[in-house]
């Protein structure tokens, strides 16, 4: 199920809210929680509940003998058991097809394709699991007794299927102790429509747009089309992650939950550092902190590090090369800056510097757009004016300019205009009253826009499931 | 500051209450006539279609569909986005889309059923095996469930409903599909108690050729088949084209100011002459006409979209080469005289009346007839705002403001000379119900195919006794392009019988003998008018060859 679907809007989460208001103790509302949970992650594809439940429980096992032998071998051992089973489960259905299609292209072998598909959230929730066996065998959190409230940890459906990564610690204590306050549902309600709002009104449509450029015959387009396909197609992976995000984080604090920020306004970054400090931050966290600072970090190898870490960043979002080439392209950039770009930047006006990320970033998703090698060929050939009709910033002008007004929303929308208005409203002595009608009606605005929205596209995938 | 937090929270729960109290009505009928198609009804479950989805994704299409306020949503978003494009440079001419024409027709099987129109008429059963209209009830019952795969396609695509732009509506419901009516046995197939001969001499329990095919299986065209229909493909006779072999553009739509057009090109006309020469030769002694449209690319298009392999003025020449017995009305240059009129609607991928009358015109020419005055033969009607089918596939499209904010008339010329209309239901000949007039002027009724006025659109048969002197017959075989064709006929023919290939002689479809027909009722003229993408289909041609040459 997908947070933008009728089906979810108008049953579930009121059916889901309805039970979690009248179950009389924390208890039963956990015990709603997890049943709507494996409800939402069963709808449209039940098989795949059984591998979460499985997993779950051998990392409840596991996580809870590493934590009893935390920092012993034994200890050590469980850790690895579970390491060795997550990463084994991940292989197998995410990359599974991935690894056999490359063997047999390598050793010219014909074992069969397992053609599984990839179960829904199995990155993220993999990824949850993982910091709890770790986190239990460091000591840094108790060891779970609950095998429901581990269940809930791994299962919660506002991020389930496409994050925030939530790392156990950061939830330990909310599982079993929790107050929903009218804070909690008015932050829950008004960031909920914020991240519906951003997903349908915004992502879909520059989705659409993106895809009018990058999906027909590339060598029949011209460069500013291109580019303007990847700048909508960058424009849709923000609003719609983000939007996600922000959904998730809604429903979260509407159950009492406090969630994880995930990005952070990252195309106001001043360097593709700063980027990876905005952008999906759940999922640098845990590699910086899971990966790259137990490799050695910046003490040791630094650049191999980087490396590791950022092929690996690519490879988990998505069984395919041009996943992995865009993380290595993130590590050379990122490698680059360490050694005398930042300090060179520093020199550069800010616009400027905001200017070099945004287009390194939006050049990156490139790689990450076309999974077809000639595609991604193809539409490199023809954005630097080797292939379509040539490079003309006149027909870029004018291009650019039919589509401005949603361009400028999109850029409004990216920065933080609203802390900025804030700021400034802070300074004007508004009415109470004004501001209450502001809210509520920039709130009902966006939902029923939104649903008209989800009415008006019956299909609509969250394109991070893939990952 | 609580003040505020209630007052939103409030707002948000009343908001959401109004959400599941909207999702929570079944349309009445259970048709949209905004998008012209039928509506997702609840989705049959068992534990199989809810493991394998199928449930789940008919949940979410039923709802979706069923929404009390869809209509309202759709448009409500389209002037969402509508402010987001300036247009304020306009390309001379720009791909808008690419479709699958096969694939937009395939889909249709949901927005196909015959019944009861509205008004107490009956409408003509969907023909085309594309449409699957029969295939949908056996027995007043539908078989193929709705949220099935082709819903979620459509859906997926985002191609779901507006799909009235293919030139070939898959002889469709033209009277108003929203019926279902109980009583309807809906399949066209039973055995009947029609009796009564309004239509004339064609008719009689005894007919030999509207034999009900009761044995057959339900026909739904698979997106494969359809995509192999197109003449772009590899076909099964090995010969892609004798023209394009760019498929891509060939199934775009482009935009040239506020005109679509859908370029095509000359593709297996070669075929289509061969076999209008051997259904020549089972017919001695009969005049045979070959007109064939051409779209409105071909003269408004740029060079690009309208020579080369999208050259359309070779067709008649290739179809005159390949066939004998036959004679091929020039209607392409005739057409191209009066480009500067409108021959081609804007937002719909046909010809408009005055299009089909210029071909008329040089029809009468190569038989020796005398055209009918526009002006003092017809009456004339209009129809406005009117956005066609291709303005349907498009209207998500950035550009299509250009059309919706300069919609065009739809003409028809209604003959003035007397006739009576027979349509038959399902095709059925046992089946007839009269129509008085030969444009159905019911444009609510006729949804986002509003062009399907001409002749009550892609009728499976239809028959016209006239008051036209000299006794003269014809016989007109047809795909949409021929609707508008049709009614030109009337001052010149005393009686006129029209056949959509596509309705007949395909798994769960009558049969049919078109050569009887022509003999028994001793017909003189039989006019094979088709656009250039018809004549070139595999389903056009299969049609003809069972019709005549079975």
């Amino acid at each position: 199920m997908v947070f933008s679907s009728l089906v979810f809007l108008a049953r579930f989460l009121p059916i889901t809210v309805i039970l979690y208001v009248i179950a009389p103790n924390m208890k039963i509302k956990n015990l709603v929680l997890i049943a709507a949970s494996l409800f939402f992650y069963a709808w449209g594809e039940p098989v795949w509940v059984i591998l979460l439940i499985l997993s779950t429980f051998t990392d409840f096992i596991c996580g809870g003998l590493a934590g009893k032998y935390q920092n012993t071998k034994k200890g050590k051992a469980f850790l690895v058991i579970s390491l060795v089973l997550n990463l084994g489960i991940l292989a197998l259905f995410k990359y599974g097809s991935f690894f056999v299609g490359n063997i047999n292209w390598m050793l010219g072998l014909h074992i069969p394709d397992p053609g599984i598909s990839l179960p829904i959230g199995i990155s993220f929730y993999t990824m949850q699991t993982i910091t709890y066996t770790i986190d239990a065998y460091r000591g840094k959190v108790k060891v779970q007794k609950s095998f429901a409230d581990f269940l809930l940890f791994v299962s919660m459906f506002p991020q389930l299927v496409a994050g925030p990564i939530v790392r156990y610690e950061e939830i330990e204590t909310q599982l079993a102790e929790r107050k929903i306050t009218i804070d909690n549902i008015y932050t829950g309600v008004t960031r909920f429509v914020l991240g519906l709002a951003k997903k349908t009104l915004i992502a879909n449509y520059a989705g659409f747009l993106a895809a009018k450029f990058l999906d027909g015959d590339l060598l029949g387009q011209s460069s500013s089309e291109v580019w303007l396909g990847l700048l909508f197609y960058t424009f849709q992976i923000y609003f719609d992650f983000s939007g996600y995000s922000d959904m998730a984080i809604g429903l979260g604090s509407m159950f009492g939950f406090k969630f994880p920020e995930n990005f952070n306004h990252p195309y106001i970054s001043q360097s593709i550092t700063e980027f990876w400090r905005r952008w999906h931050m759940t999922l640098s966290g845990f590699f910086r902190d899971y990966v790259y600072i137990p490799m050695g970090g910046n003490r040791r190898h630094q650049y191999r590090n980087i490396l590791i870490v950022w092929m690996l960043t690519g490879f988990w979002h998505g069984a395919s090369w041009n996943f992995v080439i865009w993380g290595l392209y993130f590590a050379v950039i990122l490698a680059i800056e360490k050694k005398f770009m930042l300090k060179a930047l520093e020199k550069v006006p800010r616009a400027l510097r905001i200017a070099y990320s945004f287009l390194l970033v939006m050049f990156g998703f490139n790689f990450f757009y076309f999974v077809d090698p000639n595609r991604n060929l193809n539409a490199l050939r023809v954005m630097f004016g080797f292939a379509g009709s040539a490079f003309s910033p006149v027909d870029m002008l004018k291009l650019f300019a039919n589509y401005l007004p949603f361009i400028a929303v999109c850029v409004i929308c990216a920065i933080p205009a609203r802390s900025y208005l804030l700021e400034k409203a802070g300074n004007i002595k508004l009415p109470d009253w004004v501001r209450t009608a502001g809210v509520t009606v920039c709130m009902a605005a966006a939902l029923v826009l939104s649903t008209a929205s989800i009415v008006s596209n019956s299909y609509n995938p969250f394109i991070y499931f893939r990952f | 500051m609580k003040i505020r937090q209630y007052t939103v929270i409030f707002s948000f729960i009343a908001l959401m209450a109004g959400i599941v109290l909207f999702s929570m009505f079944k349309d009445r009928d259970g048709f949209s006539s905004f998008e012209n198609r039928k509506l997702s009804g609840p989705p049959a479950i068992s534990l199989g279609s809810i493991f394998d989805g199928k449930f789940e994704d008919g949940y979410e299409s039923y709802l979706l569909d069923n929404f009390l306020l869809r209509d309202l949503s759709v448009q409500s978003y389209q002037a969402y986005t509508d402010m987001f494009f300036l247009d304020v440079f306009q390309k001379s001419e720009a791909v808008l889309m690419e479709v699958d024409v096969d694939n937009f027709v395939a889909a249709r099987d949901n927005s196909d059923e015959s019944g009861e129109t509205a008004d107490g008429g009956v409408s003509d059963g969907t023909g085309g095996p594309e449409t699957g209209g029969q295939s949908q009830k056996q027995q007043g019952t539908e078989t193929l469930r709705p949220g099935s795969d082709k819903d979620k396609a459509d859906q997926n695509t985002g191609k779901g409903s507006p799909d009235q732009g293919s030139m070939d509506q898959g002889s469709q419901d033209q009277g108003s599909p929203r019926t279902s009516s109980t009583s309807d046995t809906g399949n066209g197939m039973q055995p009947n108690s029609y009796s009564g001969n309004q239509g004339g001499g064609l008719l009689g329990a005894q007919s030999p050729y509207g034999q009900p095919n009761t044995g057959s299986q339900p026909a739904v065209m698979t997106a494969g088949e359809g995509a192999g229909a197109n003449g772009l493909e590899s076909d099964e006779e090995g010969s892609i084209s004798e023209g394009n072999s760019d498929a891509k553009l060939n199934n775009s739509l482009i935009i040239s100011g506020d005109r679509v057009m859908m370029p095509a090109g000359p593709n297996r006309l070669k075929a289509f002459g061969d076999l209008l020469t051997r259904i020549a030769e089972v017919l001695p002694g009969k005049n045979l006409y070959s007109i064939t449209g051409p779209t409105s690319a071909s003269f408004y298009a740029s060079a690009k979209y309208s020579t080369g392999a999208y050259d359309q003025s070779k067709a008649e020449g290739i179809i005159e080469a390949s066939s004998s017995g036959v004679k091929v009305v020039r209607v392409y240059d005739e057409l191209g005289a009066h480009r500067d009129e409108d021959i081609f609607f804007r937002s719909d991928v046909h010809w408009t009346a005055l299009g089909a009358y210029h071909a008329y015109t040089s029809f009468c020419r190569s038989a020796g007839l005398t055209p009918a005055s526009l002006e003092n033969d017809f009456t004339q009607g209009t129809y406005e705002p009117f956005l066609g089918g291709l303005y349907s596939q498009i209207y998500k499209q950035p550009q299509a403001a250009r059309l919706k904010n300069n919609p065009e008339k739809l003409e028809y010329f209604i003959p003035k000379t007397g006739y009576r209309l027979t349509l038959y239901k399902m095709g059925n000949l046992r089946a007839p119900y009269a129509a008085d007039s030969i444009i159905n002027t019911d444009f609510d009724s006729l949804g986002a195919y509003k062009y399907s006025c001409f002749a009550w659109g892609d009728q499976r048969i239809e028959s016209i006794t006239t008051d036209a002197p000299g006794g003269r017959s014809v016989l007109v075989v047809k795909d949409s392009y021929g609707s508008a064709f049709v009614p030109f006929l009337i001052p010149n023919y005393s009686k006129i019988y029209v056949i959509d290939p596509k309705g007949f002689n395909t798994d769960g479809a009558l049969d049919f003998d078109a050569k009887t027909l022509i003999r028994d009722e001793n017909i003189d003229d039989i006019i094979f008018c088709f656009s250039i993408y018809g004549s070139g289909r595999s389903i056009i041609q299969s049609g003809l060859e069972s019709l005549f040459l079975k």
